[in-house]
């Protein structure tokens, strides 16, 4: 069964080729290989299942459980500080109240980090909810961008370009109003410079958009 | 109708909080006005700073946003350099929260607010160079600075992330380190005790968060609020320029919202930045 | 752009610095020769053996200038700030709550007792340990125990400078919380320290008089001495004694006399408070009446 989809065909989507395959892994509910460019990156969703003693899940915060593994080594502080990001964006979509005392549990794991790693991660992490079948409020999708020194707004960068660049970010949008769920950026920009950035990146979220529902189209073709 | 007939109601803005919380600030949010102290969205709590008054750190700050109250004081050591860079010193940040912080944050939730503060300072002030690793050194490949600058927390009020960042930079402002020269005659480095130079430091960096409360955003967010907001957007501005932004997870905001968010905090930037000069010359 | 390797890189240097001991260079290595490493200690202990005065001018039996601030932590329910020269310490109170994990019925309350050093103060001359559990016997005769049985009260406290005399700081800062936070106590604790050294008696000695006072043991008699009084109830709550000291009970007198002294202080800053907040509570009696007034 070849559920692989390519970004091809999506006219506009100015970053780098994307890439995904869904249901890859037998074992957990939901589960996905997500590449941008060089970048790749698996992600499973297992769940829900019951709570184990002695958590207790409050009345809005779900439990969500999150584990970011990175290629290399014991986890660092840059790896903990995605981790807490890739887990607040994803958990924030799913309609936590259908299913009381149970938990979910994400696992991304890094493939291959060639720049943008985060909004790769969070993409991967949606497409595998999706996958999973468990109830969201929306999808969230997560765009790279980041402002050359010549003031040029590139999204989607590779590394090289992410490295000389003079300010990035990583946005997450939702699927309806595309609002901002989360961002994170670093670097010097005017105020301006900022909303353009932004601007041009939910551009980019609703090209996104069309290709994940192409991608639900073609699985749920072959299911057929 | 008699308040006094009533004796558990002759509060009911009291009861009303315990029983819908959640209520409270909405009714409140949706007036333009904050519970307890009266605030308007977009108004900020008084901010008192002062610096160097730990005799034994070689800087040291105490900034006061409302009754948040965070000291910073640094430490100097020396070492020798890392091979990689050899000509960089080092700066270590730390954060901790003090037995007096409120004990309803429970441990976990400690933990990632710490962590999440120390990151975006080391970003901040490492990371887009406000601290110049490379003025820390006294002789490349041979002896660099160590800096420990530590963060403590002594009564936790909401705010944190401002109070650090503000706190951090005052004291790095206001750290004196004393002038170590090669002398030839002893074939070793001699330290000048009495003759102490400033660390030069970058501009003030200004962080202002932002409460997300379901539709309403609002500025530095006491601890009570804080608890309900979903989550929080920090922003750091320095002269008309946005530095970092961070908003983890929780209820979208809409562009409208995000944008005005960076205005207000980018227009606050001109008054902060007269107020750290006062703070910094009063000494 | 922010290089994120860098600074971890940075950090994994500094752990391994942190570990790497031999690495270190302390600052009195590089002094300049001749007068190589003339520590504070160091001066301290020609001072004392030229028996010359205090290095901040100082009578012997004189105390240092306090501060006293009532209310410093906003969520706790009492709080002192307080500062004898440049000691500086906060010191908070909660409580009264239920003993967690409870075997039996304990008659009398608990206190405990927390002492935390901030990473940027000296390190402290005696165990923390040893000094919370000098903190709760100085205290524990004060509070009304019997009120609150099964119940503990918790005392923290925060030393952000450390220039001596800490624990006495500790005490009083701790009492008059206690008074902040309205729980029944039969009086105000004031403690004192004195350093002994031959026949001088130091009163509330500075951090190198300590030091010095507790390593030197050559001296007839040298040592620390820390007193706890009550003076309304006209009791000793605690007394401690570190070193070899001829004559111990000629120290009580003076150590009373100064405690006497500080009792005083600590009762003015009390009143102040008290007369406050009774200001506060008939202000808003006030509003509430005039609200009840204009029945609506």
């Amino acid at each position: 069964m070849d559920l692989e989809v390519e970004s091809d065909d999506f006219v506009g989507w100015t970053g780098r080729p994307i890439k995904c395959e869904i249901n890859v892994l037998s074992k957990p509910e939901g589960s996905c290989i997500f590449s941008q460019g060089g970048t790749v990156v698996m992600a499973a969703l297992y769940g829900p299942h019951e709570i184990k003693h002695g958590k207790i899940q409050t009345e809005e915060t779900p439990a969500f459980q999150m584990s970011y593994r990175s290629k290399k080594g014991p986890p660092s502080n840059e790896s903990r500080s995605l981790e807490e990001l890739i887990k607040t964006a994803c958990e924030s979509v799913v309609f936590t109240r259908t299913f009381a005392r149970h938990e979910l549990t994400l696992v991304v794991q890094e493939m291959q980090n060639c720049g943008g790693i985060l909004s790769c991660a969070i993409n991967a992490g949606c497409l595998a909810m999706i996958n999973s079948g468990v109830d969201m409020q929306h999808l969230v999708l997560a765009v790279t961008a980041c402002l050359t020194n010549d003031n040029r707004i590139v999204v989607d960068p590779d590394e090289s370009q992410l490295k000389s660049a003079k300010m990035s970010m990583e946005v997450a949008f939702d699927s309806e109003l595309f609002n901002v769920i989360m961002v994170n950026s670093q670097g010097t920009s005017s105020v301006e410079e900022y909303q353009n950035t932004i601007g041009k990146c939910r551009e980019s979220a609703r090209i996104l958009k069309e290709y994940f529902k192409s991608v639900v189209k073609k699985y749920a073709e072959a299911l057929l | 109708m008699d308040l006094a007939a009533e004796p558990c109601f002759n509060q009911p803005e009291e009861v009303c909080k315990k029983i819908n919380p959640k209520k409270y600030l909405k009714d409140h949010l949706s007036q333009g006005v904050r519970p307890k102290d009266n605030r308007r969205l977009f108004s900020y709590r008084s901010v008192v700073g002062n610096v160097n008054f730990i005799k034994n750190c070689c800087g040291s700050s105490i900034v006061k946003i409302g009754s948040t109250t965070v000291i910073c004081g640094i430490k100097n050591e020396v070492t020798s350099p890392s091979k990689r860079f050899q000509n960089k010193g080092l700066l270590d940040i730390d954060c901790k929260l003090s037995d007096h912080c409120n004990v309803s944050l429970n441990h976990k939730n400690r933990v990632v607010l710490l962590k999440q503060c120390v990151s975006l300072l080391q970003k901040l002030f490492i990371g887009l160079k406000i601290v110049d690793l490379e003025s820390l050194c006294i002789a490349k490949g041979e002896l660099v600075w160590l800096l420990k600058a530590d963060i403590v927390c002594l009564d936790y009020d909401g705010g944190f992330w401002d109070a650090a960042v503000m706190a951090l930079h005052l004291a790095l402002s206001s750290t004196k380190l004393p002038v170590i020269e090669y002398s030839p005659e002893n074939e070793r480095f001699v330290l000048q005790e009495n003759t102490l130079v400033d660390l030069p430091v970058g501009k003030f960096p200004l962080a202002t968060s932002f409460g997300v409360f379901q539709d309403f955003v609002f500025t530095d967010p006491s601890f009570e609020e804080e608890q309900l907001c979903s989550s929080f957007f920090v922003v750091v501005v320095q002269d008309n320029a946005v530095k970092i932004t961070q908003k983890r997870g929780g209820y979208p905001i809409s562009d409208v919202k995000l944008m005005e968010c960076i205005n207000v905090a980018a227009s606050r930037y001109k008054i902060m930045e007269d107020v750290i000069r006062a703070i910094l010359e009063n000494r | 752009m922010i290089d994120n390797e860098e600074i971890e890189d940075m950090l994994r240097e500094i752990r391994k610095n942190e570990k790497d001991a031999g690495k270190r260079i302390s600052l009195a290595d590089l002094a300049p020769q001749g007068q190589k490493s003339v520590s504070l200690y160091e001066r301290k202990k020609r001072e004392m053996a030229n028996r010359r005065g205090r290095t901040d001018g100082r009578k012997d039996d004189d105390h240092r200038p306090m501060f006293i601030q009532l209310g410093t932590v906003s969520d706790a329910r009492g709080s002192c700030y307080v500062e004898i020269g440049d000691t500086k310490v906060v010191v908070s109170i909660r409580g009264p709550k239920e003993i967690p994990n409870l075997k039996e019925y304990t008659e009398m309350c608990e206190i405990e007792c927390l002492i935390e050093y901030a990473p940027f103060a000296n390190s402290p001359t005696t165990n923390e340990g040893y000094m919370c559990h000098a903190v709760r016997q100085a205290l524990e005769p004060a509070i009304c125990r019997h009120e609150f049985p099964n119940f503990q009260i918790a005392v923290s406290a925060f030393v952000i400078e450390d220039r001596g005399s800490v624990l006495s700081a500790i005490i009083n800062g701790a009492s008059l919380a206690l008074t902040h936070a309205r729980l029944p106590c039969f009086g105000i604790v004031s403690s004192v320290i004195a350093a002994v050294c031959d026949d001088r008696i130091l009163m509330d000695p500075e951090y190198e008089e300590e030091a010095y006072c507790q390593a030197a043991g050559k001296a007839d008699s040298c040592g620390l001495v820390t007193l706890s009084y009550m003076p309304d109830m006209e009791q000793i709550t605690f007394y401690e004694q570190n070193g070899y000291l001829a004559e111990p009970l000629k120290m009580v007198e003076p150590l009373v006399k100064k405690c006497q002294e500080i009792h005083k202080i600590c009762i003015q800053h009390a009143l102040k408070e008290a007369k406050s907040s009774v200001n506060v509570l008939a202000a808003t009696q006030d509003a509430t009446n005039s609200v009840k007034s204009l029945k609506v």
